[in-house]
């Protein structure tokens, strides 16, 4: 007895083969991993499970289904309609006649942790991360389906939330006899819940086992201390000069206090973490640090200068001695413009004028640092994978030689070979005498890479 | 596909013919020739004469290239005028922004055939009096395209990170916000320029826009009205001729707009 058996199933858009001749067997109850990175086929195969492939896909092979498929999708606020009040979007999937519609709906909800009452008639926007993934479960779970994809259910969401939706999830899984087939680029969440693991790289499965014991087949274990990596730090240099000081910063909006008197240093060449739960204002205190916002109170000296009193020549040398990189490589390279380009344009902050030749000298320098070839410099961005994006993100921040980096989970998008080479390069930079702050979810990463973790909560550290 | 072909072919047809008709016509369409007045199509004339022995075929060209010149003319002061307001409310959110666009909220309010009135009535009808009320008509249109597609480019982290390279709103502006709006605004130029025609071709009938001898589409059919009985053809050709121009650069439009949203659905 299978609940979702894939025979041989390919998936192809034009002449890129996303699936190859992928096969796989789902029992009733069983919870099945399917991993890889981005790019990998994951959900090529999750959406042909569906029948959602977009246009333009041709599939082949066989996919036999035992009964209704339904899914959990990434970005819960998209996957849920902004004007529909809760309770009727999940009385929408239930199939039954109004009355009863209701009523199913609202255990649907109090079988995913929600209080009915409470939550029913309120709209998506009005409900938390956790929240409205739980209602993306609900809606799932309300069809009774056979098999229940969830398609990277809990990128969005922190840590806690990730445990407890993944828990439910499982459960549902177990107690209903559903299969479930959790996609995922994140080994370490699929092996403490998944019974199987599957790994596809470039189209193909490359291995596949029961759990526990598939951690040990040579690509998983490898995945692994990808995952577990820490990047090899230098002694810190005795030279503790302070490069960035803040010092009572208050900050709210809509006379709600998110900062309240923080206070920190961060000294040459250390990498700092800033960690905290979502909406604890970490973005926040970034933009003020950063001089994109002024705060309401407080101060934020960057080599010898207060940040958001300064102006002119003193605002331009603040500015070029603390640069940034985001969390999107994607979003943070204007698409329009080419990687020299971009690369060079913090070089209006340098002091004094620069020639084209010296401006190109420096772009390759920095192009070089990130491990890059200058010829780059003539591409758009749109040329470059999500880890590249995101060297040239760092070549930009390091083209004006910043006393500090600001990384806003810079590493978070990437996959894992990647992230951990993205880590070797940012302790290389702390040993080169370049302080970074490091904001992040992923407290095992920073807690490996960091001299210091700053924790963040109820405004303060 | 199908329709970006269509309506491609649809404004090559008016076009063409309007751009040579700046250098050359079969006919000359200021000379009138009584004698050769009222023909039906033949091979001399191959749409055959109006009322006063001018060439039909003549007078539609030149009336393209009047058209589509006061049309182009409309479309470009109101893209010049209109995306910098829009650009700029879209920088500087506020009162600046509150202050532009409700301006652009009351001359779009303003009834577009009122404001032609107005200009010709202190400038005199004529050609550029037609391309300044459909310009002033448009200026709103382009500036709400333009603020409506650069808000959500200023929170994109490239132009976070442009600010903390110390780039002035301005100029973040011009080199980052311009180029990423560029796509929409041209769907919509496309499609205001079917309607400019359209506006151009309404305001000449009502005797607001191009004076005669000026041949025009609109004119063309304001002096067919009255022979509409005997001769059907005069108001038929530059009919057909206002249907062909507008739904082709409003197909052109349309399918810009949608391969622009596939193109963007995949990335």
């Amino acid at each position: 007895m299978t609940a979702l058996a894939f025979h041989q199933v390919g998936v192809r858009y034009g002449d890129r083969a996303a699936l190859v001749d992928f096969s796989l067997e789902l029992a009733p109850g069983e919870v099945v991993a399917l991993i890889g990175e981005t790019g990998s086929g994951k959900s090529s195969a999750a959406l042909a499970a569906l029948g959602l492939l977009p246009d333009g896909a041709r599939i082949e092979g066989q996919i036999v289904r035992s009964g209704r498929v339904a899914m959990v999708f990434q970005e819960p606020l998209l996957a849920l309609d902004p004007l529909m009040r809760v309770g009727r979007q999940v009385a929408e999937a239930v199939r039954a006649p109004r009355a009863q519609a209701r009523a199913r709906a609202a255990q649907a909800l109090i079988d995913v942790g929600l209080d009915p009452a409470r939550v029913a008639r309120r709209y998506p926007h009005e409900l938390s991360g956790g929240q409205r993934q739980r209602v993306g479960i609900a809606m799932a779970l309300a069809g009774e389906p056979a098999v229940l994809v969830a398609d990277e259910p809990t990128t969005a969401l922190d840590p806690d939330t990730t445990a407890q939706v993944i828990a439910l999830l499982v459960a549902a899984a177990r107690n209903r006899g559903m299969a479930l087939l959790l996609v995922t680029h994140d080994l370490a969440l699929a092996r403490c819940h998944a019974d199987r693991l599957v790994l596809l790289d470039a189209g193909r499965v490359v291995e596949t086992g029961r759990l526990p014991a598939a951690l040990t087949l040579p690509r998983t274990a490898t995945l692994l201390a990808q995952i577990d990596h820490v990047p090899q730090r230098g002694p810190l240099s005795p030279d503790r000069q302070p490069v960035l000081t803040v010092r009572g910063l208050v900050h709210g909006y809509d006379g709600r206090r998110v900062l309240d008197g923080i206070e920190f240093d961060i000294h040459a060449g250390e990498i700092v973490g800033l960690i905290g739960p979502s909406g604890e204002g970490k973005s926040t205190l970034l933009r003020l640090v950063l001089g994109l916002e002024t705060p309401q109170a407080g101060t934020v000296t960057i080599a010898g200068h207060d940040m958001h009193k300064v102006h002119g020549a003193q605002l331009r040398d603040a500015r070029r001695h603390v640069q940034a990189v985001f969390q999107d490589p994607g979003a943070s390279l204007d698409p329009h413009w080419r990687v020299g380009r971009i690369v060079a344009e913090p070089l209006g902050l340098w002091p004094g004028s620069l020639s084209r030749q010296a401006t190109h000298a420096k772009v390759c320098d920095a192009l070089a640092r990130v491990g890059l070839d200058g010829d780059a410099a003539g591409r758009y961005p749109g040329a470059f994978s999500g880890g590249q994006r995101q060297r040239i993100a760092l070549a930009r921040a390091l083209v004006v030689e910043p006393a500090l980096i600001v990384l806003d989970e810079a590493t978070s998008a990437l996959d894992a070979a990647v992230r951990a080479d993205m880590l070797d390069l940012l302790a290389g930079l702390g040993d080169s005498g370049i302080a970074l702050l490091f904001v992040t979810h992923d407290q095992a990463m920073i807690a490996g890479l960091a001299d210091r973790v700053l924790h963040l909560s109820d405004g303060r550290v | 596909m199908r329709r970006l072909v269509a309506g491609l072919v649809l404004t090559a047809l008016f076009v063409v013919p309007a751009l040579v008709a700046l250098v050359w016509t079969p006919w000359d369409v200021t000379a009138i020739d009584v004698a050769a007045r009222m023909q039906g199509p033949s091979l001399r004339h191959w749409l055959g004469t109006d009322p006063l022995g001018r060439d039909v075929l003549s007078l539609l060209m030149a009336g393209a290239s009047v058209s589509l010149g006061v049309a182009t003319a409309a479309i470009a002061a109101a893209l010049a005028l209109g995306v910098p307001i829009g650009l700029i409310a879209s920088a500087r959110p506020g009162w600046i922004d509150d202050l532009l666009m409700r301006g652009a909220d009351v001359l779009f309010a303003f009834p577009g055939l009122l404001l032609a009135i107005l200009l010709s009535a202190t400038l005199g009808p004529g050609a550029i009096d037609a391309a300044l009320a459909i310009a002033l008509f448009n200026v709103p249109v382009f500036a709400r395209v333009a603020r409506g597609a650069a808000l959500p480019i200023w929170s994109a982290p490239f132009v976070a990170a442009a600010r903390i390279a110390g780039r002035s709103r301005l100029t973040i502006a011009r080199t980052h916000v311009l180029p990423n709006i560029a796509a929409p605004v041209i769907v919509q130029a496309s499609i205001q320029g079917g309607m400019a025609l359209l506006a151009e071709a309404g305001l000449s009938f009502a005797g607001l826009g191009v004076q005669p001898p000026a041949p025009s589409w609109g004119r063309m059919l304001a002096d067919a009205q009255t022979l509409i009985g005997s001769a059907p053809r005069l108001a038929l050709v530059p009919g057909l001729a206002i249907v062909v121009a507008v739904s082709g650069l409003t197909l052109l439009g349309d399918a810009l707009a949608d391969s622009r949203r596939r193109t963007r659905g995949r990335g």
